[in-house]
């Protein structure tokens, strides 16, 4: 195990990784042989409060093929989609859609960084919840720079709008039965109880 | 009906049968499943604090999307979403028979601005203070999902 500091830029951990240079990535890591780019796949990843586990196996090297586990710090773990490796292809094209739609968002003006950051935990944190299997949500940004996402699914009507305050507004209403539900609650804390009866509504099937 | 059509007075309900639009910014599923989204229909604090309290719209008879557009100035390009929405099914969209909130309208909100005459608003999607939220996002998933989408080309 070996501990250190990666830096990136708003970039998922494949690009990440694709544009780390072995040997810088290696020094960095302080590993103690050198392995050629070639040599090492990502096999999994798994987030854990903000630490993200990177084993690596080798192939095509003649020095070791034993897997290496590596511990790395993540100095902004918010901006690693540290769910889009845990979805199936669909389900990554539109999480990194999401990211893009975000980050796009965020360089327009439309929304701060700091909303960003909060939008992309709210989301991270519900998909967790769900156990990866939640539909990426249709996303929209509202006239004072908050988040507002959205899932629609037959006569089901699920969104939570987040506020540049960390304030989120969570809202379910059916549209045939006119059955509503609301919630409020800080982002980072939990979820209101009620969310668990909602959100198998708008799970990947 | 619209060689006579004019702008009325502010707060005078637009006649019937009209088709209003909304110019809004791209969701982003926008361009892929053509819906609306919720968050076109929230009102800013701008809208909130204004007379009306209305979400602005534009009577597409009197002044189509692409001139419209023309009043976002240099945020023009961003506005490329049209939300078109007859106004009777605005004011037959249905709210919570409990909630306090009068139903929607469609009227005017004349600017004095040249080529402006369809200027109107949307009234009845601003919260009272300490009112229920539920209801009033209720009315704005209800206006999404009226709402007939196109998309204005990048100029």
């Amino acid at each position: 195990m070996h501990n250190s500091t990666w830096k990136h830029d708003n970039k998922d951990l494949h690009t990440a990784l694709d544009d780390m240079a072995p040997s810088t990535r290696l020094e960095q890591m302080d590993l103690s042989r050198p392995l050629r780019r070639k040599s090492i796949s990502v096999t999994r990843v798994a987030p854990l409060s903000g630490v993200v586990k990177v084993l690596f196996s080798t192939i095509k090297t003649n020095i070791s093929t034993v897997p290496q586990a590596l511990t790395v710090g993540i100095a902004d773990p918010l901006t690693i989609s540290n769910s889009v490796l845990d979805f199936t292809f669909g389900g990554q094209v539109r999480v990194r859609k999401l990211q893009k739609f975000l980050d796009s968002s965020t360089r327009s003006g439309q929304i701060t960084d700091a909303t960003r950051r909060l939008a992309w935990l709210a989301w991270t944190s519900l998909a967790k919840i769900a156990s990866r299997k939640l539909l990426v949500p249709d996303a929209g940004i509202g006239p004072d720079g908050q988040v507002l996402f959205s899932w629609n699914r037959n006569d089901h009507h699920f969104e939570i709008e987040i506020f540049p305050s960390g304030l989120a507004e969570i809202f379910y209403l059916n549209f045939e039965t006119d059955e509503v539900w609301e919630g409020e609650y800080r982002i980072g804390d939990s979820f209101p109880l009620e969310i668990s009866s909602k959100l198998p509504l708008f799970l990947i099937v | 009906m619209t060689d006579n059509l004019s702008c009325g007075e502010k707060g005078e309900p637009v006649p019937a049968g009209l088709v209003v639009v909304r110019l809004a910014k791209l969701s982003m599923d926008a361009e892929e499943t053509g819906r609306a989204h919720e968050s076109h229909f929230t009102l800013s604090t701008e809208d909130q604090n204004s007379e009306l309290k209305s979400l602005s719209v534009w009577v597409r008879a009197l002044t189509p999307p692409h001139v419209a557009r023309e009043f976002m100035e240099a945020k023009k390009q961003d506005y490329r979403l049209v939300l078109n929405l007859n106004v009777d099914d605005i004011r037959e969209v249905n709210y919570l028979p409990e909630a306090p909130v009068p139903p929607l309208d469609v009227v005017w909100d004349p600017l004095d601005k040249p080529d402006s005459d369809g200027h109107a608003g949307i009234v009845g999607l601003m919260r009272p203070n300490n009112a229920p939220k539920a209801p009033y996002k209720n009315l704005r998933a209800r206006l999404a999902q009226l709402a007939m989408t196109e998309i204005l080309p990048l100029s």
